[in-house]
């Protein structure tokens, strides 16, 4: 008598078992599924770009309208270019003063900001990252 | 006479018009914003040279022939890619507004992440070089902006076998002119930096390419 291989044993006892067909709507129901995640996915960003972008303009936007109201534009870019080549020409020890003057301003700007403004700002950034990611086209120009 | 001639003939004359206006009576598009809210900025501390005085016609000119030749540059340096921007720009539906969109984010979340870089001195760099990027980001996809508008309107008008060098010199003055409107023309050229950003973002600065992390999941 032929010894009976445990492969051939699985595949008799696996073709006798009930046959058991896919439901015909599965497909369907899968995109359905995937369809409904994506959506819900999308509205949980939309929801939370809103929270952060509302909350990021609060926190940020009165420190920012005294920025606004302090714009200020030359008439022409040649004094500054003017600033930044008399800085170049004097040496390396100007050029670092006139980066420690920049460093300072920055720091005095942050001075006059304060945390909520930086937090908010944080804010407004995760909320622009969040809305690019719905709005940015997915097909290729 | 086709109908698009004439609305271009009349749009050019109009902005000569504007840019000669501005030019003559010494219009201040940038300064526009603080002067409308009661208020007149000061020049920063750091700022020691004199202001010059330089005169308004000269300002401009200088401003409409920068523009028009550093495009010519960007139009023959990255020609496939203003050709791709071009397509974003005339594709149908709220294509725009969607650029638009996407330029005031990218706007924003560039504008905080370099404000935010310069907290400590080491992610300082970032400010910098994040800046550029705005502004280059901004300037090329003007240039595809103001193409695209020349070109769109020459083909409206039978003039489509032009160089594309005519396109970028009408689409230059008609955006240069929009934006010498004062009070109008801050908002205007706002906008226009916004869409030129948008398109370089939705484009992936022109590749055409879509922003996807599917690569890192390849073998």
């Amino acid at each position: 008598m032929e010894p009976i291989h445990k492969s051939q044993l699985m595949d008799d006892l696996l073709a006798q078992m009930p046959g058991e067909l896919p439901p015909p709507d599965l497909a369907l129901r899968v995109c359905q599924a995937v369809r409904l995640h994506h959506r819900r996915t999308r509205q949980a960003r939309l929801v939370l770009s809103a929270f952060l972008a509302l909350s990021g303009l609060w926190l940020a936007l009165p420190a920012f309208s005294g920025w606004l109201q302090a714009v200020w534009m030359p008439k022409s870019a040649l004094p500054l270019a003017m600033d930044w080549l008399a800085a170049g020409l004097a040496g390396v020890e100007v050029l670092l003063t006139t980066a420690a003057a920049a460093l300072s301003q920055s720091a005095s700007i942050f001075t006059s900001l304060g945390t909520p403004a930086i937090a908010g700002m944080i804010a407004l950034a995760i909320s622009a990252l969040l809305a690019l990611d719905l709005l940015v086209p997915r097909r290729e120009f | 006479m086709n109908k698009w001639r004439l609305i271009i003939i009349i749009w050019v004359i109009v902005s000569l018009a504007l840019i000669l206006a501005s030019a003559l009576l010494g219009w201040e598009t940038w300064n526009s914003f603080p002067a409308m809210i009661g208020r007149q900025a000061a020049a920063p501390s750091y700022v020691h040279a004199p202001e010059l005085d330089i005169p308004a016609w000269l300002s401009i000119l200088g401003a409409l022939i920068t523009l028009f030749l550093s495009g010519l540059l960007v139009l023959y340096a990255l020609p496939a890619q203003i050709r791709r921007m071009e397509k974003a720009y005339t594709t149908g539906g709220n294509q725009r507004v969607r650029l638009l969109g996407v330029g005031i984010l990218s706007g924003v979340l560039i504008a905080a992440v370099g404000v935010t870089s310069s907290l400590t001195m080491g992610t300082f760099p970032l400010m910098i070089f994040l800046g550029s990027l705005l502004f280059l980001g901004s300037y090329i996809g003007y240039v595809a902006l103001t193409y695209s508008l020349g070109h769109q309107l020459l083909i409206r008008a039978g003039w489509d076998r032009l160089s594309p060098v005519y396109a970028l010199i009408l689409g230059t003055l008609l955006l240069f002119a929009a934006g010498e409107i004062p009070g109008l023309g801050l908002i205007l050229n706002l906008l226009f930096a916004c869409l030129g950003l948008g398109v370089m973002i939705s484009t992936r600065f022109g590749s055409g390419r879509t922003w996807s992390l599917s690569p890192l999941f390849e073998d």
